[in-house]
């Protein structure tokens, strides 16, 4: 319950910041609207040169896209801010100040601001995919919303704690803001069919290692009836690893932290 | 010009400072684009052909190798540093300072974008001997001159846009949210996530007469020698009139903002 209060509190406080700088906030809006809408674009006009890549027709491929940038809007809105926020505490000293509040570390990391452009810049992808969805003659059952809905969840859970677990490193190296196009990269990789990897072995090691498919690959997949039972188990073991993983990565930085505060 | 010159070295001090960040940032904003090659690859072997609309695969990763390289030509960070000045009161010092606050940004940022070339060029031949049989080498001498012309002609226009979009900071206080807006139509328009040629066809002949395609599509089809010399030159000329215009409109621009601006300190 006090967390719950916690996240209720910080989201009233990041919309009333997002009401104070209302032009921001619409332009910020208005361009991962933009950004949406061109992908899906790109897309459109691959498909003017063809007809399939890989078995993916060109509206599935825009489910796929879409589901995709659902991902990233919901991590960029709810995440992001904050796993940036942490990077930047560590180089200037800030983090002490997170480490005396009597609140979990981990649920600070990944918490607190809240990036309501990105959030509701949502509403695009959402609106193309319905609009694709409605348009393949495929039976879609509610069996197959609820899957969808549990893998973008699930999704959202692989790639904060993969995230987090990759900026861990910030305790050793202080900077390193170029982890973040890790993020642009399993992103990109998300978007696009898991086909691209032609090796088996590379395959793995995208679902695996770095977890780029079970992101958009297999939630489009359920969404679309071409995902099966042992895609859903992986992905969810997925989530589940890689965030005990990421927890003890926090843990085990926070033994090397030293305060670069005065 | 030793003023300009001693922006680079501070700029090249700054970029060795973190090491481990800049290494890091160099390897993976390659990768996305080995992404983008990969998924290309699917397209060709999943359609069972060699060329789709005129591109071989080779001239695909080609395109985007080459466009990758021309794309740190593109010198943005004018109009960021123009609009944080002005909001921030920074202007009033630069203004005061005896050189022109155009040229400097722009020498500043020209040495930026000659070292992320220099960067990108060097981790390229590092790869390039694993993907030598998938790449276009059809350059001609002349090419090579028409194309060094373009990379100058690319690094003016995309100065002399942001630092129009960077003006807007004297009108509006959100000018940098509405430059990523643009950024993200830039992009788009100048070909960097698919080729122009892949746009509708009644789309192309528009997009490359704006000057955005300078930016990459066009250096990259001449580099490929998919474009005829003639029309090489021609769309040139199209450009330097482009860098007249935008070279005017930034004046104009200019003169009004400052009349608009106030500061407030010492």
């Amino acid at each position: 319950m006090y967390y719950i209060n916690l996240v209720k509190e910080q989201m009233k406080i990041s919309f009333m910041s997002a009401a104070i700088y209302r032009a921001h906030f619409l332009l910020m809006l208005l361009q991962s609207i933009i950004n949406s809408v061109l992908g899906v674009l790109c897309v459109e006009f691959i498909y003017l040169h063809v007809d399939y890549v890989a078995g993916w027709s060109k509206n599935e491929m825009i489910i796929l896209y879409c589901t995709s940038m659902i991902v990233n809007q919901l991590y960029r809105g709810l995440i992001n801010p904050n796993h940036m926020r942490f990077l930047g505490s560590v180089s200037d000293g800030s983090f002490d100040r997170m480490l005396v509040k009597p609140v979990n570390i981990i649920f600070q990391i990944n918490t607190g601001i809240v990036d309501y452009s990105s959030l509701l810049s949502l509403t695009a992808p959402v609106f193309i995919l319905i609009i694709k969805l409605c348009s393949l003659d495929i039976n879609l059952t509610g069996l197959n919303i609820i899957l969808f809905l549990i893998m973008v969840t699930n999704a959202l859970l692989i790639l904060a704690s993969f995230m987090m677990l990759l900026y861990t490193l910030v305790f050793r190296h202080i900077k390193v803001y170029a982890l973040a196009e890790i993020y642009y990269i399993l992103m990109g990789v998300s978007e696009r069919p898991k086909e691209i990897f032609s090796h088996k072995t590379v395959i793995y090691a995208f679902a695996f290692l770095i977890p780029a498919i079970p992101l958009a690959n297999i939630p489009a997949s359920v969404l679309l009836g071409k995902g099966g039972f042992t895609d859903v188990a992986y992905a969810l073991v997925s989530g589940a690893v890689f965030s005990v993983i990421s927890a003890l990565a926090v843990k085990r930085g926070l033994r090397k932290y030293s305060s670069a505060s005065s | 010009m030793r003023k300009y010159l001693y922006s680079l070295k501070l700029y090249l001090l700054s970029f060795l400072q973190y090491r481990f960040d800049a290494i890091l940032g160099l390897v993976m904003s390659n990768m996305g684009m080995l992404v983008t090659i990969l998924f290309w690859i699917l397209i060709y072997r999943s359609n069972g052909t060699d060329v789709i609309n005129m591109y071989t695969v080779s001239d695909m990763i080609t395109f985007f190798v080459v466009s990758s390289l021309f794309r740190k030509f593109i010198i943005n960070g004018s109009g960021f540093e123009i609009s944080g000045m002005i909001k921030s009161g920074e202007l009033s010092k630069a203004l005061i300072k005896p050189q022109s606050i155009s040229v400097f940004l722009y020498c500043k940022y020209l040495s930026n974008a000659v070292f992320e070339f220099m960067k990108q060029f060097l981790f390229l031949l590092l790869i390039v001997p694993f993907f030598i049989r998938w790449f276009t080498w059809d350059l001609k001498a002349c090419s090579v001159i028409l194309l060094l012309l373009y990379l100058l002609v690319s690094t003016v226009i995309s100065h002399l846009i942001w630092l129009l979009f960077g003006m807007m900071a004297f009108w509006i206080e959100q000018a940098e949210a509405v430059m990523w807006s643009f950024a993200v139509i830039l992009n788009f328009m100048s070909g960097m996530f698919i080729p122009l040629d892949f746009f509708p066809k009644w789309s192309v002949r528009i997009l490359e007469l704006l000057p955005f395609a300078v930016f990459s599509h066009i250096p990259a089809k001449l580099y490929m020698n998919k474009l005829p010399l003639n029309e090489g030159l021609y769309l040139l000329m199209v450009y330097i009139a482009w860098v007249f215009v935008l070279a005017v409109l930034n004046l104009a621009v200019w003169k009004a903002g400052i009349k608009r601006y106030s500061a407030v300190g010492a």
